[in-house]
């Protein structure tokens, strides 16, 4: 039986003020769900190997709520990359619950793998830090520039120049401009 | 005074042989020796009545001069402390034919004739084809050796007219301030000579005795030829002479080349003049009683007071129409005299002035009970700016006079006259607007030096200098220089004038900025200027003691310039520069134009390139935020890209490539 109008056109509306965001996180959550189903019913172990060891990129997800999500991203790709010998090992291994169970205690499994996602996780803050450091060392260098440059004005063209023109007092304010 | 020796032109003045019975008005009067030892005279002029240069440059310059006692030379010389003009002339060739209020044996016809009459107008002549007149002829001032021919002496070296008393001279000249009479016209000098022909004829002074004012009642009432003959007998042909002579119509006087061959080239004239109308009853006006026009004039202007309420209160104008029968003139008057308010002040001047020159179109300027020629204005200036005692015309009246435009307006007044009325317009004009200007090189002084060309500079900075050119002016200002206070500018007001004058106005801005400067080192600067531009334009020597003060004085304004290297280094010449005097270079270390506008250029390139450096040094500064924002986010990326880098090695490396 085809809907009623009002019944399309509240439907419409309500398309209309829902977010995008919020549109395609359902579609997102469910695809997830679906793919660790089809994941968990074809090839139970490398699922749960998955689940289990994919739980730093979960929680960075979660906690990452900066735009475009680098930081989660960074987490993910060392989180696969930790991963990455455990699934190999999981498969050459007959891809068999046992195996995974001996798997998960061995040092080159989820420690592996979780070492991995606190590198992700700790090197942007560490390359943050160090950009950082580049940025206000070419702002001190720029700084150091700018200020030999007026001290060359001020000895050409005297204290006049201070006068009137636009200054920066001590605690970096503007202190007058001509 | 007497181990003084000035210079004249090459003559050399010894002021202790003084010479008697040359120079008129009480001038100083000397012996003077030429470099081979020629015998001259020099006169030593007075400033306040001030010489005619102009003539006395025309007669030196001059080759032949029959008649005449030529000038030699003239220069500024320093007298009693003060800078005059001193005249060099040629030595009379004897006594003065008749000293004044002297009695003597009367000359005869053909002496007169011969010696008196011809010379003079050869003289007369010469003086006519230069365009000069000479105001001084009368029988103190003629001379001759034995019986020759007589020569007219100085009439140059004061104002015109100045020594001739009010029987040599017409009644409008004889009603003016001495120093007001002007450079009149031929027909005043063939009148001196007609009194003057009457005094030798007769041998006595004409009207001897009586004051100037009963001198020109005398001639008012019963006309020049009565006046001066009086009851004495003349010579056939001479009476026949002083009759054309004194005519009271200048258009019927003999004129010089009559005089020349006289009598054979007189020509004959009718010289009866038309009479005078006469009122049918007097008018009185304080202690006068008038029964003519020109009468009224001339009483209207002496009895200032009376005659301005006599004006205003129609007594005037009925007794003009009812009287004197003149309904269109008393009109005239009428209607200037409506205009005036009660009470006293500048229109009641004004007023007056016009009605008397419409009453007598004849009848000199008169301004506040005083009378003077327009052309004697200059001379006017100079005595009641800078006579010592009381002058003829006080300071107040001739504020009044210049400011109010009383020679315009009463050459306005309709009727003929022998001024030209648009020129005294203009001029009375431009003598107002200079009078009234307050900038330095304009004002009083400028009216001054520029209708008196004959003075030198008599500011008290070149004191006791004889300074009567730019040259000589710098020339002292440089000897002065080292002995003036380290504190005060080298130039003042009569020095500005001066200039200004001399320079024909050229230097006008020049002058004005150093008046209207704000602080005393630019107008130090100012100053430079202005000498620089002298001792540039008359290629004068350098003058390092005046450069050295200017210099001193203007110091301060090198902080002007704003490139530091340039201000050192103007500061580190400046002794250097100054001790070479020259004044332009001087001048460029100030302001230099070409320099100055780099300078300025400059400095406001380097205003704006420290201002963005600020700008710039304070964008930095406060943008540590944005460059920890800027860091994080490229270290999550670099992080990212990082951990791509690794993944894709871990998966290569276990897939055994």
């Amino acid at each position: 039986m085809p809907a009623s109008p009002s019944k399309a056109g509240e439907r419409a509306t309500r398309k209309v003020d829902k977010p995008r965001r919020g549109e395609r996180t359902p579609f997102g959550f469910w695809a997830l769900g679906v793919a660790t189903g089809v994941l968990l019913g074809l090839a139970l172990p490398t699922g749960l190997l998955l689940a289990i060891g994919l739980i730093p990129s979960a929680l960075a997800a979660m906690f990452d709520r900066a735009p475009g999500r680098w930081t989660a991203r960074s987490v993910l790709v060392f989180n696969l990359a930790g991963l990455a010998p455990a699934l190999r090992a999981l498969w050459l291994d007959g891809h068999s619950l046992s195996a995974l169970s001996s798997l998960l205690l061995r040092p080159d499994g989820l420690p592996l793998a979780y070492g991995a996602a606190a590198i992700g996780a700790a090197l942007p803050v560490i390359a943050s830090w160090a950009i950082l450091a580049v940025l206000e060392a070419r702002a001190a260098v720029e700084v150091a520039r700018l200020e030999q440059r007026r001290a060359a004005l001020r000895e050409t063209w005297g204290s006049e120049l201070d006068a009137q023109a636009a200054t920066v007092m001590p605690n970096g304010g503007p202190k007058s401009s001509s | 005074m007497a181990s003084q020796r000035p210079q004249v032109g090459g003559f050399t003045v010894d002021t202790s042989a003084p010479v008697g019975g040359f120079a008129p008005a009480g001038l100083p009067c000397f012996r003077a020796a030429g470099a081979g030892g020629e015998p001259a005279v020099a006169v030593l002029c007075r400033n306040h009545h001030p010489p005619r240069l102009r003539a006395i440059l025309r007669l030196i310059d001059e080759a032949d001069l029959p008649g005449l006692l030529r000038p030699l030379a003239q220069d500024v010389v320093v007298w009693d402390g003060v800078a005059v003009r001193a005249v060099v002339y040629e030595p009379p060739p004897g006594p003065a034919l008749m000293r004044a209020g002297e009695r003597r044996e009367p000359m005869r016809e053909g002496d007169l004739i011969q010696n008196v009459v011809r010379p003079i107008g050869k003289a007369l002549l010469v003086l006519a084809d230069l365009g000069l007149t000479h105001r001084g002829i009368r029988p103190d001032n003629l001379f001759r050796h034995g019986n020759g021919q007589v020569v007219l002496g100085d009439g140059f070296c004061l104002p015109p007219a100045f020594a001739q008393p009010a029987a040599f001279e017409e009644p409008a000249a004889a009603a003016c301030l001495p120093a007001g009479r002007g450079d009149g016209t031929l027909a005043d000098d063939l009148y001196a000579l007609g009194v003057s022909l009457v005094a030798l004829a007769v041998g006595e002074w004409p009207l001897a005795g009586r004051d100037d004012t009963s001198v020109l009642r005398a001639k008012l009432e019963h006309g020049s030829l009565i006046a001066v003959v009086g009851e004495s007998r003349l010579p056939g042909g001479i009476a026949t002479l002083v009759r054309g002579l004194l005519a009271e119509d200048p258009n019927r006087r003999p004129q010089p080349a009559e005089l020349a061959g006289w009598p054979g080239t007189a020509r004959v004239r009718a010289v009866s003049a038309k009479p005078v109308a006469r009122a049918s009853r007097s008018l009185r006006l304080g202690t006068v009683e008038v029964r003519d026009a020109p009468g009224l004039a001339f009483a209207l202007g002496q009895h200032w007071a009376e005659g301005a309420e006599a004006l205003r209160s129609g007594a005037v104008a009925v007794w003009i129409e009812r009287a004197l029968g003149q309904p269109a003139l008393a009109a005239r008057v009428r209607d200037l005299a409506s205009g005036a308010p009660r009470g006293g002040g500048e229109p009641i001047d004004g007023m007056l002035s016009r009605a008397i020159a419409a009453i007598d179109p004849n009848a000199p300027l008169f301004w506040q009970g005083k009378a003077l020629m327009p052309d004697g204005l200059g001379t006017v200036v100079a005595e009641t700016l800078l006579a010592p005692s009381t002058p003829g015309l006080p300071r107040a009246a001739l504020d009044a006079l210049v400011a109010d435009l009383a020679i315009a307006r009463w050459a306005a007044v309709p009727g003929e006259r022998r001024h030209d009325g648009p020129a005294l317009d203009r001029a009375a004009r431009r003598y107002r607007i200079v009078w009234l200007g307050k900038a330095l090189g304009s004002g009083p002084e400028r009216l001054l030096y520029a209708l008196n060309p004959a003075l030198p500079c008599l500011s008290p900075l070149v004191a006791s200098e004889a300074a009567g050119t730019i040259p000589a002016l710098l020339a002292a200002l440089e000897r002065r220089a080292g002995e003036r206070e380290r504190d005060s500018l080298p130039i003042d007001r009569h020095l500005a004038a001066f200039i200004s004058v001399q320079m024909d106005g050229r230097l006008d801005d020049a002058l004005a900025s150093v008046g209207a400067a704000p602080t005393a080192a630019e107008a130090a600067v100012g100053a430079i200027a202005v000498y620089a531009a002298l001792q540039r334009l008359h290629r004068s020597p350098p003058m390092p003691a005046l450069a050295s003060l200017l210099g001193e004085l203007a110091a301060p304004a090198l902080a002007q310039w704003r490139e530091r290297a340039r201000r050192e280094q103007a500061a580190a010449e400046l002794g250097t520069v100054a001790a070479s005097g020259d004044l332009s270079r001087l001048h460029a270390l100030f302001a230099d134009p070409e320099a100055r506008a780099r300078d300025a250029f400059g400095f406001a390139q380097a205003q704006r390139e420290a201002d963005e450096a600020a700008q710039a040094i304070l964008r930095i500064r406060s943008g540590r935020a944005a460059r920890e924002a800027e860091a994080r986010r490229l270290g999550a990326r670099a992080a990212h890209a990082a951990g791509l880098l690794v993944l894709a090695l871990t998966l290569l490396s276990l897939s055994g490539v």
